[in-house]
């Protein structure tokens, strides 16, 4: 079964039926990618409101450290996004709560992800993995970084296109 | 880990409330519950910051880094402190949680779900019905409320988890009384705290009765027939035989008996150490001290014995704390979970002999027809070397054997021979001077090749026809091992066996090493040398 701890487990299992019942509206889906392995595991995120990003779905896979809740996930973005915090091609995502710094075992995957899903509404173009699309938006061309958001967010993640 | 089976969907959640006629109550069940596992507080202690946590849970966290879970304000372990009152707030929250779910679902009915839960129990439980057939609903509803203290399926366990329990509350008499009614159960008692288990753990578990260890046993109804009972008990003070099990489920908090009377004697906190400053050996002396498992590398000493602190001094802070026996069990469960890969080395956890196999098939494939080869190639070169002995043996015998056999071995540098066999010297065959000053020991080449010279010209002519066919016929190797100074004096062997093929050159070199005696040792020594040449990954050196 899955190496992790009874503690980590227990807890895991707490996580997926506490996001049975409360769905939150930030993901479509949070599971593990087998039921027998709870260390793996795979979400898909809404775009959130009013951003471009909003009505395309994202895929993050979600790996679980063996000290968890004591470490933080590890997760990446499986769909491409464009977004100057997230690697173009890897789909790592630069956010402090992953990296450890500023992760606490008090947030959960569901939290987590809500960290991501904000993160997509606020790029920190200071602190680059996608050098080129953090350009754009240093150079202040909203326009030009809200339509290549959605251009990949059309190609890659579901968003209908605009036919105008 | 059959434990993630116990937990299913049915687990207790703050999202219980919300379909309920109060749904705010999902306010107050979150807030008795621990940030870090989310389930309700064990153990409960407090932070410096304010912060209240289960005691195992803040204590693993802060071994991975020492900030409050919460807030993140920095935080150490010394620091934590009991907090009784949450404690008993959540004692007396789980003891009502089922019923006032059922009471505020909108089920009006008490008595029906009553029975339904009490039919539910009868599955449930069953050695305990008989005793306990007039069982409020609840009471499962609060096993099922925690389940890391239920193993339905455990007799022992099952005791186990109840008996601390009975500490604060009155012991389980008619439990008790119904496991001393199957004796056949192939258990034996304790004789001392008179709790059954398997025979082989008994000469273990009495020494931790003994020494006063935590289990402490129930007070039992005077029919029973344990003997005596251990003068120890903390809080003999406590009403001895009270009601059934069930009821103590049920007693309102304010019975609770005070949280902090349990075995403090007992369970004394243990002091972290500074691992740095143990070596290996005295690392494991102080495991084995603890009593717990003293293998593995040093790396693997310090976690385990982090972990065991962790539990040991969690196990301090509970009301109810639990037996040694347990902590170990527990403990063992996170060595699996923890240090599998560290115990396993060589041999990754999903590895498989036959996928490797099918991986690296064209690899060994490569490897076999390589090995076949080169075995192919040391027989074609044995056969040459045989046919090219036979021959020599057979043609060189006779007019000159008999001289070489009565001359001295040839000279062993094979330079000088390649400096005597100039071209010139074709004609004239009759050493120069030249050749004997390069030599050695011209005496013995001068012994040697008198014959040649003595002899009738035909021994010449013949002797150069024999050679010829050796250079057409005998690949370089073979040819080598014909000249048994050669390996000695020359560190490549087979490199360039036969540099000029000069009829007269060879004549006079092969004239004198076909002494069958010293030439046979040579020739199979160099035989390997040749093989191994053809090995790449014979060795350094050869191949080269």
């Amino acid at each position: 079964m899955s190496t992790s701890t009874p503690a980590a487990s227990r807890r895991l299992i707490k996580e997926l039926t506490d996001f049975n019942k409360k769905r939150p509206s930030h993901l479509i889906s949070l599971h593990p990618v087998d039921e027998s392995d709870l260390t793996h595991w795979t979400a898909t995120l809404r775009g959130p409101q009013d951003t471009p990003y909003e009505g395309g779905e994202w895929e993050i896979d979600i790996k679980i450290p063996d000290n968890y809740p004591n470490a933080p996930p590890l997760m990446v973005f499986v769909t491409p996004v464009c977004h100057p915090n997230v690697h173009p091609k890897t789909g790592e995502i630069c956010l402090d709560l992953l990296r450890g710094t500023a992760w606490t075992p008090a947030y959960t995957l569901s939290t987590t992800l809500e960290s991501v899903s904000q993160l997509l509404g606020h790029p920190e173009p200071d602190s680059p993995l996608n050098v080129d699309i953090a350009a754009v938006l240093r150079h202040g061309d909203r326009v030009a970084y809200d339509a290549l958001v959605r251009v990949w967010a059309v190609m890659y993640a579901g968003k209908k296109g605009t036919t105008a | 880990m059959n434990r993630l089976n116990d937990l299913d969907a049915t687990l207790p959640d703050p999202a219980d409330w919300a379909t309920s006629r109060i749904p705010d109550l999902a306010v107050l069940d979150a807030a008795l519950r621990c940030e870090i596992c989310k389930d309700f507080y064990t153990a409960p202690v407090i932070t410096n910051c304010g912060h209240t946590f289960c005691s195992l849970c803040i204590r693993r966290c802060l071994g991975a880094d020492e900030k409050c879970a919460t807030c993140r304000a920095p935080e150490q372990e010394s620091r934590l402190r009991k907090n009784g009152a949450v404690q008993q707030a959540v004692d007396a929250f789980m003891a009502v949680r089922a019923t006032l779910l059922e009471a505020v679902s909108g089920i009006e009915e008490a008595e029906v779900s009553g029975q339904a839960v009490n039919a539910e129990e009868a599955a449930e439980v069953e050695d305990e019905i008989e005793e306990v057939a007039d069982i409020p609903p609840p009471s499962s509803q609060r096993r099922r409320g925690r389940p890391r203290k239920k193993k339905a399926d455990d007799e022992d366990g099952d005791e186990d988890e109840y008996r601390p329990r009975s500490q604060e509350t009155p012991p389980e008499p008619p439990k008790r009384s119904l496991r001393e009614r199957p004796p056949d159960d192939g258990l034996v008692a304790c004789p001392i705290c008179n709790r059954r288990m398997k025979e082989a753990q008994v000469s273990l578990h009495i020494d931790d009765c003994l020494a006063g260890k935590p289990y402490i046993p129930p007070r039992e109804p005077p029919s029973l027939s344990s003997p005596r009972k251990p003068s120890t008990l903390p809080s003999s003070s406590a009403p001895p035989s009270r009601p059934t099990l069930t009821q103590s489920r049920f007693q309102p908090s304010s019975t609770f008996p005070p949280s902090t009377a349990p075995p403090t004697g007992l369970f004394q906190p243990l002091p972290k150490i500074t691992y740095s400053l143990f070596t290996d050996t005295k690392l494991r002396t102080k495991l084995r001290e603890l009593g717990i498992r003293s293998d593995g590398p040093k790396k693997l000493l310090q976690d385990r014995h982090t972990e065991w602190l962790n539990l040991w001094n969690a196990n301090v802070d509970s009301p109810r704390p639990r037996t040694k026996r347990q902590l170990l069990d527990e403990l063992e469960a996170w060595e699996r979970a923890h240090v599998r890969p560290a115990n396993n080395k060589t041999k990754a956890p999903e590895w498989s002999d036959e996928k490797w196999q099918e991986k690296h098939a064209d690899t060994f494939a490569d490897l076999i027809a390589k090995a076949r080869g080169s075995i192919q190639k040391r027989r074609k070169v044995e056969a040459d070397e045989d046919e090219v002995e036979e021959r020599i043996s057979g043609e060189v015998e006779g007019a000159q054997i008999e001289q070489l056999r009565s001359s001295q071995p040839p000279p062993p540098n094979p330079q000088l021979r390649t400096a005597n066999s100039a071209p010139a010297e074709m004609g004239s065959f009759p050493p120069s001077s030249q050749t004997t000053t390069l030599l050695p020991s011209s005496q013995p080449l001068q012994q040697s090749s008198q014959p040649l010279i003595q002899g009738p010209s035909h021994h010449l002519m013949t002797y150069q026809n024999i050679s010829r066919p050796h250079h057409e016929t005998i690949p370089p190797h073979g040819a080598a091992s014909l000249l048994p100074s050669h390996s000695s004096a020359n560190p490549y062997p087979t490199r360039n066996p036969h540099p000029p093929t000069n009829p007269q050159e060879n004549q006079y070199v092969s004239s004198i090493p076909y002494v069958p005696g010293p030439d046979r040792l040579p020739a199979e020594k160099r035989k390997y040398e040749t093989i191994l040449d053809e090995i790449p990954w014979a060795g350094p050196g050869r191949a080269g």
